[in-house]
């Protein structure tokens, strides 16, 4: 049992955390700030091989696995939650196109996702909820091999840079009169299809996030991703593999981000005449953020390192669910410590907990996790 | 353009406090302070690459002497872009001064060109390390191989075995001219080194990384390590410091005030 | 090899003040009686300089040779000891006789963190030990002319053979590389070298942000800003030229000024020429306060804002 990461993979976090600290650290609080959304990053992210990390080599990719992938988000999330969530959700989708689409697709698209030139994009929750998939509105019929889509989705992130999305639509109902569900991709640029209103976010800035209008959207049925019919078990399966992952791994960052600054900041703040780190209360607050960061991290490695291997049950679930709460408290700690500074935008605790606390709704609430962690669990025992 | 670059694997300067130094045996504690590729080698490298990427053809291969733990910088150099590595790792290696280093890298770079059959037509280092920093060994490595050299080179450019390099010294900047094959040591300055990609981690796993001991580099003993250097350390001694150390104030206008008034008495 | 084994003494003098530095520091340390002193005045490219040296040392047989560790003296000093087969000590601190009377040299060691002894025990007349020392280490003569008051003291100009065509360069360095181009550098004002008050940011200073507020504090007192090499490596906006230690410059100001320096030997080495020695330092056991005349125990922030605030 080897709790440690491989030469490799420490030489990639390396990699990763370089540029991170390089190109996203001295900016990442002006993102925040202006609600800008860094594209010009992206095909940097692309060249360091951070877009298609987990994608194999012949599409462009670097061809290595979710543990990896989770290393780059950490990495990116450590500076900048909000970028982190651009580049997750374009894995998301391209995750989907590399599970279930054809060689056609794969070669199509996967390999502008790899160098950066095209930013993915997972379309699911719509106005009347987002964890209730099977209330989903949005409607594909197809016509002579076209489909024509038409509906609305909403809270998508990358719905203003993505060049590719992929949209779950309802294309019917099963014998039992239960709805059916396919992904669909549609190319930015396609007739009838336009994002719609971006949201004003409390945190997550430096991704955008907003609404994707689909009016007569006429695009071929080879752009369907996986078996027509079967958008729901494909949907729900990247949600809750490399979505949760993901998030867990944005979360993991945002933990980082608050134990390396809590540690500075009390290393650094002079009081009667000594460092705060000296005095107990302050080193308790240290050790809970550690504590928390710890244990968010073997259990995000080691869910993401069992779906590497080939199966993961609820473990991301719980990584998630995990990582958001802890985040969460651990920035909030970050502020007590900090003092009045930590309420003053100068330093970035603030951000830290705006960005938890939005990290809690995306691919399933806590309450939504504890569900499938119990479930699982019940079953299990 | 075939460049052999050397590293140099160093302690991160970013955790050099972490060293430390029990004055009364002169031990080194130096466990748990990871090892970085020095910022001047990572630029000489840079450097390498961008040379090999213009000229259209040949390769790059980096060599250094350093306890085995540290291939993995090699590796790291191989995902930058480097196409083969040399590692020089041997207990009888260790001790070395610059003058044993150097002339054990040289050994180094003859065995490869014998098996190449041709000399590099450069050969490129960072020309001061964060640890030493004595800018010794490019210059003693060259003058063991017998080829001209220039360090502090700031800009390089080759064409046609010819190479143009600038040197900065404290008041001017020196443009010279030579022939390859020669050795140039550069400066920070003189480009801004890649990240390594995830990319060029995965290619790496696939470029040869060759471990030599001092019995492959067929060295005399006696040439190498503590016993081949001509320099012997002595104690090591606490940097001796007999400041008086008065406290400015106890508020940061009284330190302030304070210093304002050692300015103005120094008559500045 | 012990010290008064030393018979003579070579020096380099490349066109700076330093030859003068070494001559009064070897001259004080080895004595004058009996002691040789030969000046190499070669204010030239390094390859003419180290055919010029090399050939010096073998008809001069000095025991000891020393240089300035400049651009210039850092290429030709380590070439020297290959080419002799000797030992060459770099950046010393300070050359001494330690209590057995061997010759000693004391080095910066282990990051900077300590000074190392090191000797050079088989050095002799004609393979000679070698060591270079920074500009500014050891302290200006006081009266230039003091060099002719020492009975041994012998120049070589080669600066001159050159000039009056006893001497033809291209014929005594054959191949190797050519300078076809010299030009001034250009440089920001404030040098740190002659400067008469000097801030120094460490890499405590924690931004760029506040070294930019050191850089405005500079200005205003007069002064000029310098760094560390971990402030360098951050990349803040210092620049090399700025830098002070080992790897750097060594300075002799009125007052310095150091703002989160945690005092590694090798930039103390750079600053023990200071006559007054500031620091502050949010750390109240930094190393750096044992080199310091006045510490405070505060944020370098807090202290540059305030001292900006004063100074307004």
């Amino acid at each position: 049992m080897d709790y440690n990461f491989t030469a490799e993979q420490e030489m990639l976090r390396e990699a990763f955390a370089q540029f991170a600290k390089e190109e996203i650290a001295p900016f990442a609080a002006k993102w925040d700030e202006e609600d800008h959304v860094p594209m010009d990053i992206v095909p940097k992210l692309g060249e360091m091989g951070i877009m298609g990390v987990f994608i194999p080599e012949q599409y462009g990719g670097a061809g290595l696995g979710h543990v990896e992938r989770c290393i780059a988000l950490e990495e990116i999330a450590r500076y900048s939650a909000g970028l982190a969530m651009m580049v997750f959700t374009h894995h998301l989708g391209a995750a989907a196109i590399l599970d279930y689409g054809t060689e056609e697709q794969k070669q199509k698209w996967l390999p502008g996702m790899c160098d950066g030139s095209c930013v993915c994009g997972l379309a699911v929750t719509e106005p009347g909820g987002g964890s209730d998939v099977a209330g989903i509105k949005t409607e594909a019929t197809l016509d002579d091999g076209v489909w024509t889509i038409n509906g609305r989705k909403c809270f998508i992130t990358n719905s203003h840079c993505a060049g590719v999305t992929v949209v779950t639509c309802r294309t019917g109902e099963d014998e039992k009169g239960r709805p059916l569900m396919s992904t669909i991709a549609i190319e930015a640029g396609t007739e009838g299809f336009k994002p719609g209103r971006e949201e004003n976010k409390m945190g997550l800035k430096g991704s955008y996030t907003g609404e994707l209008i689909m009016d007569q959207v006429k695009v071929p049925e080879e752009n369907t991703v996986g078996a027509a019919g079967k958008g729901m078990p494909i949907t729900m399966k990247e949600l809750g593999e490399v979505g949760r992952a993901s998030m867990a791994a944005i979360e993991l960052g945002i933990l980082r981000a608050c134990l390396e600054d809590a540690v500075k900041f009390a290393k650094e703040r002079i009081l009667y005449g000594k460092p705060i780190s000296k005095l107990q209360a302050i080193q308790f607050q240290i050790a809970e953020i550690r504590c928390d960061y710890e244990a968010a991290r073997l259990m995000l490695y080691n869910a993401a390192s069992m779906k590497d291997a080939g199966k993961v049950g609820a473990e991301f679930s719980m990584a998630k669910y995990f990582t958001s709460e802890a985040a969460v408290r651990s920035a909030k700690r970050l502020m007590e410590l900090m003092g009045g500074y930590g309420f003053v935008n100068e330093y970035p605790a603030g951000r830290y907990l705006r960005d938890a606390i939005g990290c809690i709704p995306s691919c399933g609430t806590s309450e939504i996790q504890k569900m499938i962690i119990a479930g699982e669990t019940l079953k299990k025992f | 353009m075939n460049i052999l670059t050397l590293l140099k694997p160093v302690p991160n300067p970013e955790h050099e406090n972490e060293i430390q130094i029990d004055v009364s045996s002169g031990r080194v504690i130096r466990e748990g302070i990871p090892q970085v590729i020095d910022a001047e080698s990572r630029n000489a490298l840079e450097a390498a690459l961008q040379l090999r990427d213009k000229s259209g053809q040949g390769l790059v291969a980096v060599l250094a002497m350093a306890p085995e733990s540290a291939s993995d910088k090699l590796t790291e150099a191989l995902a930058m872009g480097a196409d083969e590595a040399y590692l020089l790792s041997d207990k009888a290696f260790g001790g070395a001064d610059t003058y044993a280093t150097s002339r054990t890298l040289a050994a180094a770079v003859r065995k490869i060109e014998d098996v190449k059959a041709a000399p590099f037509d450069l050969i490129l280092a960072g020309t001061s390390s964060s640890d030493g920093g004595t800018s010794h060994v490019p210059v003693q490595t060259a003058e063991w191989l017998g080829r001209t050299h220039i360090s502090n080179v700031c800009s390089i450019e080759a064409a046609d075995g010819v190479v143009r390099a600038v040197k900065r010294s404290e008041e001017v900047m020196l443009t010279f001219e030579g022939e390859e094959p020669a050795v140039i040591a550069v400066t920070r300055d003189i480009n801004k080194p890649r990240f390594v990609t995830a990319m060029g981690i995965i290619k790496a796993r696939k470029k040869p990384l060759t471990l030599w001991s001092a019995e492959d580099l067929r060295i005399d003993p006696q040439h190498i390590g503590l016993e081949g250097s001509p320099t012997k350390p002595g104690r090591l001694l606490a940097f001796e410091q007999n400041r008086a150390g008065e406290e400015l104030g106890l508020t940061a206008e009284e330190a302030a005030e304070k210093i304002l008034q050692i300015v103005r008495k120094a008559g500045v | 090899m012990k010290a008064n084994d030393i018979r003579k003494v070579l020096i380099l003098d490349q066109g700076n003040p330093v030859a003068g530095q070494l001559l009064q520091k070897a001259a004080e340390v080895f004595g004058t009686d009996g002691v040789q002193y030969v000046v190499l005045k070669a204010h030239r490219t390094h390859n003419l300089v180290l055919t010029m040296m090399e050939e010096t040392i073998r008809e001069e047989a000095p025991e000891l040779v020393l240089l300035g560790a400049t651009a210039l003296g850092e290429e030709v000093a380590p070439a020297l000891g290959v080419r002799l087969g000797t030992g060459v000590a770099a950046h010393c601190v300070d050359i001494k006789a330690n209590e057995e009377g061997r010759l000693t040299f004391m080095i910066p060691a282990i990051g900077g963190r300590a000074v190392g002894e090191i000797f050079i025990p088989e050095a002799k007349a004609g393979r000679p030990a070698i060591a270079t020392v920074k500009p500014g280490i050891f302290p200006q003569p006081a009266d230039a002319a003091f060099a002719e008051e020492i009975p041994g003291y012998k120049v070589i100009d080669v600066d001159t053979m050159v000039a009056d065509g006893k001497l033809d360069p291209g014929e005594k360095v054959q191949g190797g590389f050519r300078m076809t181009e010299i030009v001034p550098r250009e440089r920001s004002a404030g040098s740190i070298t002659g400067a008469d008050i000097i801030l120094c940011g460490g890499y405590g200073l924690g931004s760029e942000d506040v070294w930019q507020k050191l850089e405005t504090l500079a200005q205003r007192l007069g002064g000029a800003a310098a760094c560390t090499r971990a402030a360098l490596d951050a990349e803040w906006g210092c620049e090399e030229d700025s830098m002070i230690g080992t790897s750097g410059k060594a300075v002799q100001p009125k007052v310095y000024i150091g703002f989160g320096i945690s005092g590694a030997a090798h930039h103390l080495c750079g600053i023990t020429g200071a006559d007054t020695i500031i620091n502050i330092n949010n750390d109240k056991d930094a190393e750096v306060f044992a080199a310091s005349d006045f510490k405070g125990v505060f944020d370098a922030e807090q202290i540059l804002d305030t001292l900006l605030e004063m100074t307004e």
